[in-house]
């Protein structure tokens, strides 16, 4: 018996919100759902730092969620993360060291 | 510092023990067995003495700049500008091993859990979670330690002693029958992950007796190295290297082969649940490693606003770069030594070279 | 480590209450001195009382002078019997002839030579006489002084103290609390004896002028913990209190949180002990509900008879507590989880018999679970609040409805019943009724995670869960201690109850102090026979 089988053996009585919506089947769902996320974050964490008066922290922080929404949308435009370049110049020399 | 927490020598010890164990016992030793065959354990003895070396230059360095983390003694000694960005190198390479870390156990969630659920769904959750527990700073993840690092720890070497009957000693035999390359080939990968621990440079400064830390640093890699050993060594004596290699994490499956008199045959899913907890804490650790060492590089009074931005980014890391576990996996056994070892060692010798060079102190 | 938080009060002190409250008008802004004049006294004061049917006043005129002296209080406060026997006796009695009006020491001579009551303070102000009518003094006021002679002779029947409604025990002493705060003083000063108690007052509430004493022990309390105390009491500027919850939402540590970080107790034996581990004990006036200072999460789950019992039998018994604590909060997740993601855990006889049970059951297990849910909390509310007969009648209706006709309809499979039942009891295991009800919400919370994530959603809002309790403080003192931080010697007390003999030191993490002395005892009390060598 699989795994999937034996987690739900008779396939209907399995009541998971989350399959049946159906929502965040693919990557560039997650895109957008970065997105969102930035914005929740920067309103979330910036509003108390602007009333308290620290722009350093406001600006470090705007710049790191600048940073994600431009990777997440390099991500959705098919662009190598950079950790795919990390990898594809690093990768090599692994491959030579290690079986 | 932007970190008001103290943390005492205990909960420094099981700190580093939870980062260094969850990182490895979960797919390291399938690498190791698949570079070193029986040799494994070999590895990881030597990669745990090398590991030791290298804590003591960690422990001494954060003797001679008092207060402060590599972050800040890199500014010290490198200066202004050059400081800064080698400085910045620590917190991203954190924020890299965050990533790897929870997208390795979502894999293991996604398919032992919730095979039905889809993958995003767990990633993004345990993300949300340890951003939460990292937010809450330094004092609450040492606090959460405290329970879950031992429970980890004993829950491990049960799983060890109850398949020990098991083991065929025959199949760990003949040992270094292909000369001594393969287990010190194995060694570096052995240590790139053991040296996650360099983590220990930002809580010297944050705990209340600094110079503990190299004991500290050596009971954690100690504990680490007997649980990674015995598990290599008991998945290569119970399964046998040709099989033990192929394995997603042989841990689980010496777990899998725990049932009380044929009734109870799931217990492994009780030892993972422990693990996977263990690993959120340690990524949430992790990640506030991430926002302090930011945080002191711009010079920032606070580091908590910058954790959830951390944890998205690491989350689009993950995304964006590992499509499938393969990837992660593959990332991991060719790209990550590379990366760790230069970070963790050449950074580190570097800047001791310098100092010593220089002829830099902190200010006591 | 640091002990305290910085609290971060409002930043500008809010502006001062722009319109004083009616009542206080009197009292705050005009607070003349009295007069020479007892017509006009009486004047002003009839004022600040009209319409007030309790507020009495008697003129008498005293001595062969026949000074007229006037006696007011409110009448059922005081102590009527005292008023008439040890005042008015005394005063009509008075025969000497020294009390010429224009003479400045009448008032001392009263007080000195005629009244036989015991707490009598002289005062000067409106304000100070109102203050002590209202709290049920009698205060004598004499013509051609400007000053007047407080008597007190408060008395009000009361409950009389009764054995503990909330927290009973089977060994240990019975009495409980009452609603008088000299009562209860009273109680554990007959406990605790030695002039190192101290019981400082504090006078809360605009209004209704709340007395507040709070009860340490000199040289056993953290002097740090006692000041900030007094610092967060002092803070509290409100118009009423009326129960000692009041005080507590205001002095708390974290305001946003489930679960309470301040242990309440009707027993005089509890409050003794936690004072005697270095704690600080509030007493309120009007309630029997003694809050306790600092707490550690772990005293929730603590009942006083731990202590009264022997100690392995008690260590049993909070082991029991602790499963049926985690019973209470997970097991309707844990069953959801398992049954709706991971069958495979369950062994194939029990997954059968579920199975089986369920057959036929209209809705999903999340569904069920909740339903049975929301009508065991519904029937244990109506439980508390309705009379007592209605109560039995609602129980038994109740009862049947959950446990039969739902099953026979299968609306619900018994299973799910069996669940239910289970976890109610298991909540009535856990001693703290406030801290249950943290564990009674959150319940919720993991039975929507487990429905939709299983194990991992469990995993998830437990380490959620976790932080958040980690991460609590109850004045100064990590909550969650002595597990996290952990603390060997403090360990004594957690899951084992050590024998009395073996409990050498109080908790390091309440009773540290200045002088770091923790010692509660001699050590090596361990009783053993006789040495028969030794004789």
């Amino acid at each position: 018996m699989s795994i999937a089988e034996a987690a739900d053996p008779k396939g209907s009585r399995v009541w998971n919100p989350l399959i049946e919506v159906g929502v965040l089947e693919e990557d560039k769902h997650m895109t957008v759902l970065i997105v969102f996320a930035a914005l929740a974050i920067s309103l979330a964490e910036g509003i108390p730092l602007g009333k308290q008066g620290q722009w350093k922290e406001l600006a470090v922080m705007s710049t790191l969620l600048g940073m994600t929404i431009l990777l997440a949308a390099g991500n959705y435009l098919g662009l190598p993360s950079p950790l795919s370049l990390l990898e594809r110049l690093l990768e090599p020399i692994g491959k030579a060291i290690f079986k | 510092m932007p970190e008001k927490g103290i943390i005492n020598t205990k909960q420094f010890v099981w700190m580093l023990f939870i980062i260094i164990t969850t990182l490895a016992a979960m797919q390291i030793p399938s690498m190791l067995i698949m570079q070193a065959g029986r040799d494994a354990w070999l590895s990881v003895v030597s990669a745990w003495f090398l590991d030791v070396m290298l804590a003591l230059v960690y422990a001494y360095m954060g003797i001679r700049f008092p207060g402060e983390n590599f972050v800040q003694y890199s500014i010290t000694i490198l200066g202004k500008y050059l400081g800064r960005m080698v400085g910045i190198l620590f917190p991203l390479f954190f924020l890299l091993v965050c990533s790897l870390m929870l997208q390795g156990l979502s894999q293991v969630v996604n398919t032992i859990f919730l095979p039905m659920t889809p993958f995003n769904v767990i990633l993004v959750s345990s993300f949300l979670v340890s951003a939460f527990i990292g937010r809450k700073g330094l004092e609450v993840i040492a606090r959460m330690t405290e329970v879950l690092g031992p429970l980890f720890f004993f829950s491990i070497v049960t799983v060890c002693c109850l398949v020990l009957p098991a083991v065929h000693m025959e199949r760990l035999k003949p040992q270094l029958d292909e000369g001594i390359a393969p287990f010190l080939i194995g060694t570096p990968l052995m240590l790139t992950s053991f040296g996650v621990c360099i983590i220990m440079a930002m809580y010297i400064p944050l705990c209340n007796r600094p110079e503990n830390g190299f004991l500290a640093k050596f009971s954690a890699v100690s504990m680490g190295a007997l649980v990674v050993g015995l598990v290599t060594a008991l998945s290569v004596g119970i399964f046998g290297i040709e099989d033990a290699q192929y394995m997603n994490s042989p841990g689980l499956q010496l777990a899998k082969m725990i049932n009380f008199s044929n009734y109870l045959e799931r217990v492994e899913m009780v030892w993972l649940l422990i693990l996977v907890g263990s690993g959120i804490v340690a990524s949430s650790s992790l990640l506030w490693a991430f926002g302090q060492g930011l945080a002191q590089i711009v010079g920032l009074k606070t580091y908590q606003p910058l954790i959830y931005p951390g944890a998205l980014l690491s989350l689009v890391f993950c995304i964006g770069s590992f499509p499938s576990s393969l990837n992660q996996t593959n990332f991991f056994h060719y790209t990550f030594p590379i990366v760790a070892a230069f970070v963790e060692t050449g950074l580190e010798l570097f800047l001791f070279a310098t100092a010593l060079v220089l002829n830099k102190r902190g200010a006591a | 480590m640091r002990l305290f938080r910085s609290r971060k009060r409002k930043k500008a002190p809010k502006p001062e209450l722009s319109q004083p409250l009616a009542a206080e008008t009197d009292a705050k802004q005009e607070n003349p001195p009295l007069n020479n004049s007892l017509a006009e006294n009486l004047n002003t004061l009839q004022t600040m009382f009209a319409n007030c049917t309790d507020f009495t006043y008697r003129e008498l005129k005293i001595g062969l002078e026949l000074v007229p002296v006037l006696l007011l209080y409110v009448n059922g406060i005081t102590d009527e019997q005292t008023v008439n026997q040890n005042i008015l006796k005394s005063l009509v009695n008075i025969r000497c002839s020294n009390l010429e009006i224009s003479r400045s020491n009448n008032l001392e001579m009263i007080k000195n030579e005629f009244l036989e009551i015991g707490n009598i303070t002289e005062i000067s102000t409106i304000g100070e006489v109102t203050d002590a009518i209202l709290t049920g003094s009698v205060v004598l006021l004499l013509e051609g002084t400007a000053r007047a002679l407080q008597i007190g002779t408060k008395g009000f029947v009361g409950r009389p103290i009764s054995e503990s409604v909330t927290e009973g025990v089977v060994r240990g002493p019975r009495e409980g609390f009452t609603e008088s705060l000299r009562t209860n003083t009273a109680l554990l000063r007959r406990k605790i004896k030695t002039p190192n108690l101290k019981l400082e007052k504090f006078v809360l509430g605009r209004v209704t002028k709340t007395e507040v004493n709070i009860a340490y022990i000199e040289g056993i309390s953290n002097t740090k913990v006692v000041d900030e105390v007094k610092k967060r009491i002092s803070l509290i500027d409100v118009d009423s209190v009326l129960e000692s919850a009041y005080i507590e939402e205001m002095i708390e540590d974290e305001a946003f949180t489930l679960f309470p970080q301040i242990d309440h107790s009707e027993r005089p034996d509890k409050v003794a002990a936690g004072i005697l581990q270095g704690q600080v004990a509030i007493f309120t006036d009007g309630t029997p509900f003694v809050l306790i200072v600092p707490t550690m999460m772990i005293q929730f789950l603590q009942s006083s008879e731990d202590y009264y019992d022997r100690s392995i039998y008690a260590t049993s018994v909070r082991l029991v507590r602790f499963f049926f604590l985690n019973l209470a909060l997970l097991l309707p997740a844990l069953y959801i989880a398992i049954t709706t993601f991971h069958r495979e855990l369950l062994p194939t006889p029990l997954l059968i018999s579920i199975t089986a049970a369920r057959e036929g059951a209209p809705f999903p297990t999340v569904i069920e679970v909740l339903m049975m849910e929301v009508t065991f909390e519904a029937l244990r509310e109506a439980g508390i609040r309705l009379p007592k007969p209605v109560g039995q009648a609602v129980s038994i209706v109740g009862g049947l409805v959950i446990g039969d006709a739902a099953v026979q309809a299968s609306m619900v499979s018994p299973i799910t019943v069996i669940i239910v039942a289970l976890t109610g009891i298991s909540s009535f295991g856990i001693p703290s009724y406030s801290f249950a009800l943290a564990i009674r919400v959150l319940r919720f919370g993991m039975i929507l995670l487990a429905s939709t994530l299983g194990l991992y959603g469990i995993l998830l809002g437990l380490l959620v869960m976790q932080a958040h309790l980690v991460s609590l403080r109850s004045f100064g003192v990590p909550f969650f201690a002595p597990l996290a931080p952990f603390n060997l010697r403090d360990a004594k007390d957690l899951v084992m109850r050590f024998p009395w003999w073996a409990m050498g030191e109080r908790p390091r993490l309440i009773a540290k102090n200045n002088n770091n002395n923790t010692q509660r005892q001699k050590f090596f009390l361990k009783p053993a026979p006789p040495d028969e060598n030794e004789q």
